[in-house]
Order: C-alpha cells, then sequence, then structure tokens
C-alpha cells in the first residue's frame, strides 16, 4: 500500500481523494451532500452545519411579503389553517402536517398541475384553463345534460337511443336530416368514398360506372361545362382499350356548334365519302367550295356574260 | 375577221368541231341556198335586168330585076346582117329580209379565255357565210354552186334543173340550103337554128353535217334543232346574197366581170360575101339576088358571170 502524504497546505478535498482509497467507503463525496447545504465544499459545507447547529435557540419565520416574526428558544410557533381552506395538524412527536380538509374554498383561483377528486361541483359552471385547452385524459365523459361546446372534436362521439340530434341536425340510425329544414347544407368538402345515392341517381366513385340512373339515363338540370383538356369519351359497344373522345380545338372566342334536328350520321373531315347529294342543301355550294375551281362564262355575242358556270378544274 | 370554231355535243361534252366539221356546215350553208337561193334568177320574154345579148346572121340581100338581062352582081344588093337582141335573164326584185343578231341566235365557241360565247355576225360571215358565197360563186358547177346559175345548150343537165324551156339565146345563121335561084326572090331572112340556150339552176346537195351548240332562251346551252338551225343558216345567206354591203352579194352579169357559168352564148354567122345568084324567068324578068354563104364564124361569145359584189 502506498503511503498517503498530506501536507499541510493541502485542501480538504484533495485530502479526501487521497484517503478514499483507504476506505471502503468515500469519506465525503460533495456530491452527495444534503441539498438544504448550500456550500459547494466540505469546509463551507461543515461551517454552513455549524452556522444552523448553532442557532438552534431560536428561529425567524418570513411570508411572502418579507414580514418576519423571530421565534425564540421556547416559544411556541403555531402554526393554524384557515376554515376551507387548508388545515394544520400537530401530532406527536414532532410531526406538523399541513394539508386541505375535505371541504375547501378557493375564492379566486386552484392552480394545480394536477387536480384528482371523486366528484367536482362548479358553482358558477366554468371550467377554463389558460392555455385554452383542457384534456380529459382518456376517461369518457358522460353527462345526462345538454353539452353546449363551441367545437366538439374526438375519435368517436356516441349517444344512447337510436336518434341523435346535434343542434337541428338529427341522426337516426343511419339516416342524417334537418329537423327545421328540407335542405343539408355542408358548406365544405364532402367526400363519399362508396356510392352516393341522389333519388334516381347514384354516384359511384368507385364503380364502373361512376354516375348511373335507374331511369337508363341521367338528365341535367343545368349546361354542362368540361374543364380544360377535359374531354367527353365514348367506350362504344365494347369495353376495351378503343375509346372515341369528344373535344374542341381551344377556343378562342364563345363558339357554338350546333347538332341540327334531325337523325343522322356526323361527318368529320376524316370521312371519305360520305357526304351524300340529299346532304347538301339547295344552292348551298359556291365556288369556293370547289377543288382548283374553273370557271366557265356563256356570253352573248356583245361579250355580256349570259351565265357563269363553276367546277372542280383538273 | 374572226373565224370561229363552233362547239358541238360530244357524247354530252363539249367540244370543238374539227375543220372538216365547220366545212360541212358550210355546206349546208349552200344547200340552204340551194333551195331558196337569195338571188334568183327567172326567163323572160324581154327586157331581162342581165342585159342583151344579140344574135346575128346574114340575110340574103334584096333581089333586082331587070327587062333586058340579068342584075350584075355589082348592082346587086349584099347579104346584110340581121340582129336578134336576147334579154331574157332577168333578177327577180325579191325582198330579203335582214338577218338580226339577238345576242345568242348563232352557234357558240371557246374564246381566249375558254368561255363559251355566242359568235357574233360578224363571226358569222367569216366562219360560213363568206366561204359559203367564195364557193358559191367559184367557176364551178358542182354541188357547192346549188343555188347558183349556169348556161347550157342542153334542156337537161346533170345536177341541174332547168329554170325555163324557153332559150335564153339562139344562135341563128342563114340557112343556105333554103335559099335556090329558082325561087329568087327568096325570103332574104332564112335562118336556121344553130344552137339554143337555157338558164339552169345548180341542183345543191343536202349532205350530212354536225349541228352545233347555241344558247337556248333560258341561256342554257343546248343543240340547235335542226329546223331552227338550217331556218337560220337559210335565212343569213340569203340576206348576205342579197343585201352584203361588204362585197359578199351575188351578182349574175352577161359578159361582166367574174367566173364564166356554163356555156358562152356564141353569135355565130356565115362569113360569106354573098352567093351571088341569077334567075332567067322569061326575056322580060331577069333576076338576081346574093345569097347568104361562107362558112361559120363565131362573132361573139357571152358568158353568164357569176360574181361577188
Amino acid at each position: 500500500m502506498a503511503v498517503r502524504n498530506i501536507a499541510v497546505t493541502d485542501t480538504l478535498e484533495t485530502f479526501r481523494t487521497e484517503f478514499n482509497a483507504l476506505a471502503a467507503n468515500d469519506m465525503g463525496d460533495i456530491a452527495n451532500l444534503s441539498g438544504s447545504i448550500s456550500s459547494t465544499n466540505l469546509v463551507d459545507a461543515m461551517n454552513e452545519t455549524i452556522s444552523i447547529a448553532t442557532s438552534t435557540a431560536g428561529f425567524t419565520i418570513e411570508d411572502s411579503t418579507s414580514t418576519t416574526q423571530l421565534i425564540g428558544g421556547g416559544d411556541t410557533f403555531r402554526i393554524l389553517g384557515t376554515s376551507n381552506e387548508i388545515e394544520a395538524v400537530v401530532s406527536a412527536t414532532d410531526t406538523l402536517t399541513i394539508g386541505l380538509p375535505s371541504v375547501v374554498s378557493v375564492t379566486t383561483s386552484v392552480t394545480s398541475p394536477t387536480l384528482s377528486t371523486g366528484n367536482m361541483s362548479l358553482t358558477n359552471g366554468s371550467i377554463t384553463d389558460s392555455s385554452g385547452a383542457i384534456s380529459f385524459g382518456d376517461e369518457n365523459l358522460t353527462t345526462t345534460g345538454t353539452l353546449n361546446a363551441g367545437a366538439i372534436t374526438g375519435t368517436s362521439i356516441t349517444g344512447s337511443g337510436a336518434t341523435h340530434t346535434l343542434g337541428t341536425i338529427e341522426i337516426s340510425g343511419n339516416t342524417i336530416r334537418s329537423t327545421d329544414s328540407t335542405t343539408m347544407i355542408i358548406n365544405d368538402n364532402l367526400t363519399v368514398n362508396n356510392s352516393l345515392a341522389a333519388g334516381v341517381t347514384t354516384i359511384n366513385p368507385t364503380g364502373a360506372n361512376n354516375i348511373t340512373s335507374s331511369t337508363g339515363f341521367t338528365l341535367f338540370g343545368s349546361s354542362i361545362v368540361l374543364d380544360t383538356a377535359k374531354t367527353l369519351i365514348f367506350e362504344g359497344a365494347t369495353a376495351n382499350d378503343f375509346e372515341t373522345s369528344l373535344t374542341v380545338t381551344d377556343p378562342t372566342a364563345d363558339r357554338t356548334i350546333t347538332l341540327p334536328n334531325e337523325t343522322g350520321t356526323v361527318i368529320t373531315s376524316g370521312s371519305t365519302d360520305a357526304v351524300t347529294e340529299a346532304m347538301m342543301a339547295n344552292d348551298a355550294i359556291g365556288s369556293n367550295e370547289l377543288k382548283t375551281v374553273v370557271s366557265l362564262i356563256i356570253y352573248n355575242s356583245s361579250g355580256t356574260p349570259l351565265k357563269t358556270i363553276f367546277g372542280a378544274g383538273a | 375577221m374572226a373565224v370561229r370554231t363552233p362547239l358541238k355535243n360530244d357524247s354530252g361534252n363539249l367540244k370543238q368541231m374539227t375543220s372538216t366539221e365547220v366545212n360541212e356546215i358550210v355546206d349546208q350553208v349552200i344547200y340552204q341556198y340551194s333551195i331558196n337561193p337569195g338571188v334568183v334568177l327567172e326567163v323572160i320574154s324581154s327586157g331581162g335586168s342581165l342585159g342583151t345579148v344579140s344574135d346575128t346572121r346574114l340575110q340574103a340581100g334584096a333581089h333586082s330585076t331587070s327587062a333586058t338581062s340579068s342584075p350584075s352582081e355589082a348592082t346587086t344588093a349584099e347579104p346584110s346582117v340581121v340582129t336578134t337582141n336576147f334579154s331574157k335573164i332577168n333578177e327577180t326584185s325579191t325582198t330579203v329580209d335582214a338577218v338580226t343578231d339577238t345576242g345568242t341566235l348563232f352557234p357558240v365557241f371557246l374564246d381566249s379565255s375558254n368561255n363559251i360565247q355566242a359568235m357574233s355576225m360578224q363571226d358569222m360571215l367569216d366562219t360560213f357565210m363568206h366561204p359559203a358565197i367564195d364557193l358559191l360563186v367559184s367557176g364551178s358547177t358542182g354541188t357547192q354552186q346549188g343555188g347558183t346559175y349556169q348556161i347550157s345548150n342542153s334542156t337537161s343537165v346533170s345536177g341541174n334543173t332547168l329554170v325555163s324551156s324557153t332559150p335564153v339565146f339562139i344562135d341563128t345563121r342563114a340557112d343556105t340550103s333554103l335559099y335556090t335561084a329558082g325561087s329568087i326572090p327568096e325570103t332574104q331572112d332564112q335562118p336556121k337554128t344553130i344552137t339554143s340556150f337555157y338558164l339552169h339552176k345548180i341542183t345543191g346537195s343536202d349532205t350530212s353535217y354536225t349541228l352545233p351548240i347555241y344558247i337556248a332562251g333560258d341561256n342554257n346551252l343546248q343543240e340547235y334543232p335542226e329546223t331552227t338551225f338550217e331556218t337560220m343558216l337559210q335565212n343569213l345567206i340569203r340576206d348576205v346574197a342579197k343585201n352584203s354591203t361588204n362585197g359578199y352579194s351575188i351578182n349574175y352579169t352577161l359578159g361582166g366581170s367574174g367566173n364564166s357559168r356554163g356555156s358562152g352564148l356564141v353569135d355565130t354567122r356565115l362569113d360569106g360575101s354573098g352567093n351571088y345568084q341569077t334567075r332567067f324567068v322569061n326575056a322580060n324578068d331577069y333576076r338576081a339576088q346574093e345569097f347568104p354563104n361562107g362558112s361559120a364564124s363565131t362573132i361573139s361569145t357571152t358568158f353568164l358571170r357569176i360574181a361577188k359584189a
């Protein structure tokens, strides 16, 4: 074992560390000092302890307003509670218990991070929190009265009975209706994941037919507008990879294309040998419609035109 | 001058006529003229407008008589010339109405812009009428001269129609065989007909041709109805032949300018100085007379001539 040398000029801390190796337990780690001692070294702690020990003959009490009262040795230090607010109980041999009575009355407010109670009665009917939020944790919130709320949020709101009314909105089974109107208004987006039946019309976002009607046709009561770059697509008689799209060249002004009041087939620029004589209105074809148009003018003998005949050129 | 090429119906299409087809229409113009000429000649007894052609012949001189002896030749009258004037060909004074272009009366043609235009009157003249007149007044006497006239010394000429059996000219000469001394005094003028000349109208030929297109009343193009087209052609060629003021009327003369038509009207006469003959009737009657004699010689030849005027 090495010789431990401590100089007279060494600190107690040096003394301690040198001799700790000689003891089974640490003789005085400053980290293990009581929290009630504010000193940071052993000497100061020992001095502080001595100061406390030497003042047991009396002491001073002070409240939050810095009002002080000296309690001398042999004096009785009385600790009294306030009715319905706080109570103090002295018990053997040297115990003072300060607590709340069974019934606590707080004039202004109670601030507490956690409040546990059996039943809580609010005389003015208001529970507020400075943070603007009151959490009931994972507890069920039950009332037989009326729950008035600016907003209710939660993962599940349930009630008893078959019919529930939220304001003028009545929920009965799987039926929602308004109790004071024949119109339900939803001011925000409405997403329906499955079929939405409206009278004879069914909107089925997941089905092969997104909109169907039991009448065999869907009647739109107003104009249908296809948004930008949207087309009207016809599957045709066979459901396959081929469809016919009805689209328009980007209009630069309002246009109207009128389908005639007749049964027939629309002719397009891709049609070949499709236009029949009967489709031509009398006196409808002008010279501009003829390919490489040529004209034949019939003159009288004086050179006055009598008739001009237009035809397609060679 | 604007010679046009009329359009025709070619299986429903319009097509320009060939020059042959145009010429066939010219022939039809001539035919139309032949059946109703604009200038008509007739044979009248006298005073014909084409003038006079004279026939001369010798006749015996007047006989001489003497109671003592035969008159000498010197004192016997020489044969003399007898002249017969023929003015039998007359141009009739028929009036031929002028044809007026209505603007769409005539056939159509393709103009320089390949438009269709009706031929004008001048076009019709240049294309059909004047070529027809040129043929009509030529010296030939075939069907392309139909409706014009010629002279023949026969009453029957193939391809011709005798206008009149009355000769338009008779060439006579003294018939010397009729003169005999024993018959002195002979009738001085004892002619014989040498040749009679007759007026004939050449017969035209209705040859086939292609009807052209014209502008009908509704200003549509239509092939001429045959009668319509031929009537128009006839009226126009008659008008031109009769009334042309630019040198294409048909003019006939006897002995004038132009192409001769048929036989010349030949006047022949005996060229002898007289055949002195005497006759003793009795001792107090001596006679002498000079009869025509000699060879026949041509005194003149006059042709019927046709020309443009």
